[in-house]
């Protein structure tokens, strides 16, 4: 099964986009697969407007650790699985909570072994930082997309003309994990590739 | 594994510089670098040691690019036009390498004029860059919409702002090349051409980073409309001109198109093809496509057409009969066939 892993700085809208993809493509029911450094991996089956209240928070660094979820992704007339990864949101700085440098770690590591790269930012503002250092890394993969976020607030509209410029070759989809706008063409994107 | 307090143990391949990509996760953990750090070790780790990896990655776009400046290479003569494509693409590159280092980078305004006659490469210079602009991420399809003024203009108020925009959302993400644009300006004041420029304009800015525009036309209608319109002189900051092919680059065009279609014309053919060129040259019958690749191509397709019938009316032919062109198949008055279409 591929994995589609979803990075980005904290509070750029990576559960909650993972949350309402899921449901997008059909599921009521989510099984999160929680995989903590210490401790054997356990699941959770939430309905899915239960994921969004349980996993989903305004506060950084509300996801602390990789939670899977698995993805039926239609393509052609059979399904195609497709593990979708939520992570830690990555900051410029060292960050002074260890659990959360750790958390981090984690999900370097499985940076590696994605077959997509999510890359959900916020467009307001241009890309600095982390943020640059992950697209430039992307833009030597092939399952890289910018996820150009929160498309239903004032400002980023005007911001993604400077996104998609910066990003070059790299696809930038533009969706709002909140009004679930967008989605078609994520799909579309993995569909491709899966 | 490295204990903590050591110097960690580097992958081997790996430059001085970088550190092994394994213990990226323990140093990142110990609070030791960012993750933008370890992002940065990821991509020359990559770089060093999974050059196949990247291979596999890259490349699609990268091969793309290739083959594009390879078939622009290819084409007959355009020297300038060659230089300023590239001269483009670097450009664009350079301005993207530097917005990604955090220097200020400069707005890409990739509007432009194309001033030459028929036939002189004008559509294929525009297809081609609309692949480069695609390859580079400028644009999201890079595919071309051409249309001239009656796809523009309508026939009421309100109805050439409409027929321009049907136009213009066809071209979102890739390029409008507007032929013979100075015929906008046709027809004066109250002529709705004006109207269509307007909107042109308007799209211009509201899809600046979607769309590249390209007006096209002949030298001087060109040069007249521009200056007649001082606003879009400066919005479209890149201006090329096509020069007329000059006899020795007819005859190679004309090689170019027998080898395509498995043709060879012999020494006299080829003689009459030589004066047939220079005498359109020297005489256009008022016409201006006289010293254009387009003029070429519908004298070779007449010259196939009177070779078929020359040989159907043989009861044997060779495979080299079939591929000959005479002297005879270039005969009569090609003036009809050198019409643009």
């Amino acid at each position: 099964m591929k994995e589609a892993l979803v990075i980005g700085r904290p509070n750029v809208g990576k559960t909650l986009f993972s949350v309402n993809f899921a449901e997008f493509l059909g599921q009521r029911r989510l099984e999160v697969m929680f995989r903590p450094r210490d401790g054997a991996a356990y699941t959770r089956i939430y309905p899915i407007g239960q994921a969004r209240a349980d996993l989903v928070g305004e506060e950084p660094h509300r996801t602390l650790g990789l939670q899977s979820l698995v993805l039926n992704v239609p393509h052609g007339k059979a399904v195609r699985k497709v593990v979708l990864t939520d992570s830690t949101g990555l900051t410029d700085d060292v960050h002074p909570v260890s659990a959360v440098r750790r958390a981090m770690a984690d999900t370097l590591r499985q940076v590696a072994s994605a077959a997509f790269i999510f890359h959900v930012v916020d467009p307001v503002s241009p890309l600095e930082g982390v943020d640059l250092d992950i697209l430039r890394y992307g833009l030597t993969q092939d399952g890289y997309a910018v996820l150009a976020n929160k498309m239903d607030l004032p400002g980023r509209p005007e911001g993604l003309a400077a996104l998609a410029r910066l990003a070059g070759p790299a696809p930038v989809l533009a969706v709002s994990a909140s009004d679930r706008t967008g989605f078609r063409e994520v799909r579309a994107f993995v569909r491709r590739r899966v | 594994m490295t204990r903590a307090g050591e110097t960690p143990a580097r992958p081997e391949g790996g430059g001085p510089e970088t550190p092994g990509v394994e213990d990226v996760f323990g140093r990142l953990e110990r609070g030791e670098i960012t993750p933008g750090e370890a992002f940065r070790v990821f991509r020359l780790a990559g770089g060093q040691a999974g050059d196949a990896k990247l291979e596999m990655a890259e490349p699609a776009t990268e091969r793309r690019l290739a083959e594009t400046f390879d078939e622009l290479e290819f084409l007959v003569g355009l020297t300038s036009v060659k230089r300023l494509v590239r001269e483009l693409h670097a450009f664009i590159v350079i301005q993207r390498e530097r917005a990604l280092r955090g220097l200020s980078a400069e707005p890409m305004v990739l509007h432009m004029v194309f001033k030459g006659n028929p036939g002189t490469g004008k559509t294929t210079v525009a297809r081609i860059l609309g692949r480069i602009f695609k390859a580079t991420g400028v644009l999201q399809k890079g595919h071309l919409v051409e249309c001239e003024r009656a796809d523009l203009v309508g026939e009421y108020i309100g109805h050439t702002a409409q027929k321009t925009r049907e136009q213009v959302k066809r071209a979102i993400g890739g390029i409008l090349f507007v032929d013979e644009g100075y015929s906008l300006a046709r027809g004066g004041e109250k002529d709705f051409g004006k109207e269509a420029i307007d909107t042109l304009v308007k799209a211009m800015e509201d899809h600046k980073d979607e769309l590249v525009l390209i007006l096209a036309g002949y030298l001087d209608e060109m040069q007249q409309f521009l200056e007649s319109n001082p606003g879009l002189q400066s919005r479209f900051p890149i201006q090329i001109t096509f020069p007329d092919f000059t006899l020795e680059e007819l005859m190679e065009i004309a090689d170019l198109m027998l080898a395509k279609r498995q043709y060879t014309l012999t020494v006299e053919a080829r003689q009459a093809l030589r004066a047939k060129l220079q005498r359109y040259r020297r005489f256009p019958y008022g016409d201006e496509n006289a010293g254009n690749a387009r003029l070429v191509r519908n004298i070779i397709e007449r010259a196939m057409r009177r070779q078929a019938l020359r040989l159907v009316e043989r009861s044997s032919r060779s495979r080299a009969d079939l591929q000959t062109i005479e002297a005879a198949d270039l005969d009569g008055d090609d003036y009809e066939a050198g019409r643009p279409d």
